[in-house]
């Protein structure tokens, strides 16, 4: 390994199906250091990011994008990391826009259906604090 | 049973009007009461045959009844229990629905946001009490001063609240609206303000129930969006329409109920 070598984070759980290709691509760019971070820890990043020789690697381009619009990495840290997938290697410009699209369409699904059970919880905390409020009248 | 043969006239009354505002403009008469495609001079007949037709109502109840109108209504504004009412039921609305409009914010299930004017913003926000006033004393004295009282003076206190409460809810729906799934939002707003005159036999507690709900929602309606699915947060200028909304209502229905002891007499 060389002074120059990255140091690389993957964003996979080293159980997951496709952990084995992101583990090849990560020696393959010669890493003097290799992290699995699970996606939900995926704001540690901001902590592990101390230099800009890092390398995070994302198993598809839906999951680098998902972390990015959940925004709990800042602007700073993506601003000096580099960003590499595993799958597809690259993507045709033509496509580029179709792949982005899709992965935000999934990501607001997604988004929307969690905020739809918090709205309800917290609906029910209100009705009950509204009601508890009522009945000291 | 004179206060429902009365209420059942205006809409016959809104249809005339209609008929003859379209014949005049030259437009073919329609079954149905209201729409979108109305010219301007119609639109503005079937408003005024509307209001008028409630006015005449208001009046010509009591007098049918052989007592003058301020006499038959007086008994309804108790002055012993105008403050504590009015100023409950305004309190238990505004607690219901400014609690529900943060838990929907916290959670983007609504947005609040600026979509018009300083101007036109201001001038709305000062108009909303106004308008709630106005519009829940009109809905009172009819829904509530005339037709249920009319009805509790012949059926019993659940066949009345039923039958008060789903004229309540079909006069919203008289004329032709964007949506008619809110009509339980309706109902259960119909129930609570039926209930509320029943338990303290004054108008008062549903005066301020409804006045302070409208003058909310018609407060709010210029700055929130409602982003959530309708089951949730209802519809538009009917967030009660949802399920939360309906729990809310049929919730302070039966808080009403235990608090005013729900007197029969």
């Amino acid at each position: 390994m060389t002074s120059t070598s990255p140091r690389i984070v993957i964003i996979a759980r080293e159980s997951d199906a496709g952990a084995a290709a992101l583990g090849a691509l990560a020696a393959k760019l010669g890493a003097s250091e290799i992290r699995w971070l699970a996606p939900r820890d995926v704001d540690e990043l901001d902590r592990v990011a101390a230099s800009d020789k890092l390398v995070v690697l994302f198993p598809t381009q839906a999951d680098f994008l998902s972390a990015l619009w959940e925004g709990r990495v800042s602007a700073e840290t993506w601003s000096r990391v580099s960003v590499r997938f595993a799958s597809p290697a690259a993507v045709p410009d033509a496509e580029l826009a179709r792949a982005t699209i899709d992965a935000w369409r999934a990501w607001s699904i997604r988004q929307r259906r969690r905020r739809v059970v918090a709205g309800t919880i917290l609906s029910l905390i209100a009705l009950a604090a509204a009601a508890t409020l009522v009945a000291v009248l | 049973m004179i206060a429902i043969a009365l209420l059942l006239a205006v809409p016959v009354a809104m249809w005339i009007a209609q008929s003859i505002a379209l014949r005049a403009c030259g437009r073919a008469i329609r079954a149905q009461l209201g729409g979108n495609d109305l010219p301007p001079p119609v639109e503005q007949t079937l408003r005024a045959a509307t209001h008028t037709g409630m006015a005449c109502v208001v009046l010509a109840y009591p007098l049918l009844r052989g007592v003058t109108p301020l006499a038959y209504y007086a008994p309804f504004f108790r002055l012993d229990a105008a403050g504590r009412e009015f100023a409950w039921g305004a309190a238990a609305a505004t607690l219901y629905l400014s609690l529900l409009h943060v838990a929907w914010a916290a959670t983007d299930q609504a947005r609040f946001e600026v979509r018009h004017r300083t101007g036109r913003i201001v001038r709305k926000l000062l108009l909303a009490p106004v308008a709630g006033l106005l519009i829940a004393a009109v809905e009172e004295l009819l829904f509530r001063a005339v037709l249920l009282a009319d009805l509790l003076e012949s059926l019993p206190i659940g066949a009345a609240i039923a039958i008060g409460t789903l004229a309540f809810a079909s006069a919203h729906y008289v004329r032709r609206v964007k949506r008619y799934w809110t009509i339980v939002g309706h109902l259960a707003l119909g129930l609570l303000l039926c209930t509320a005159f029943v338990a303290t036999h004054t108008l008062w507690l549903p005066l301020g129930l409804h006045a302070a709900g409208v003058t909310l929602l018609s407060g709010m309606r210029p700055l929130v969006r409602y982003t959530g699915p309708p089951w949730l947060v209802g519809a538009s200028i009917f967030p009660y329409a949802g399920v939360v909304g309906v729990a809310a209502l049929l919730l302070l229905t039966l808080q009403v109920w235990l608090r005013f002891g729900g007197a029969l007499t």
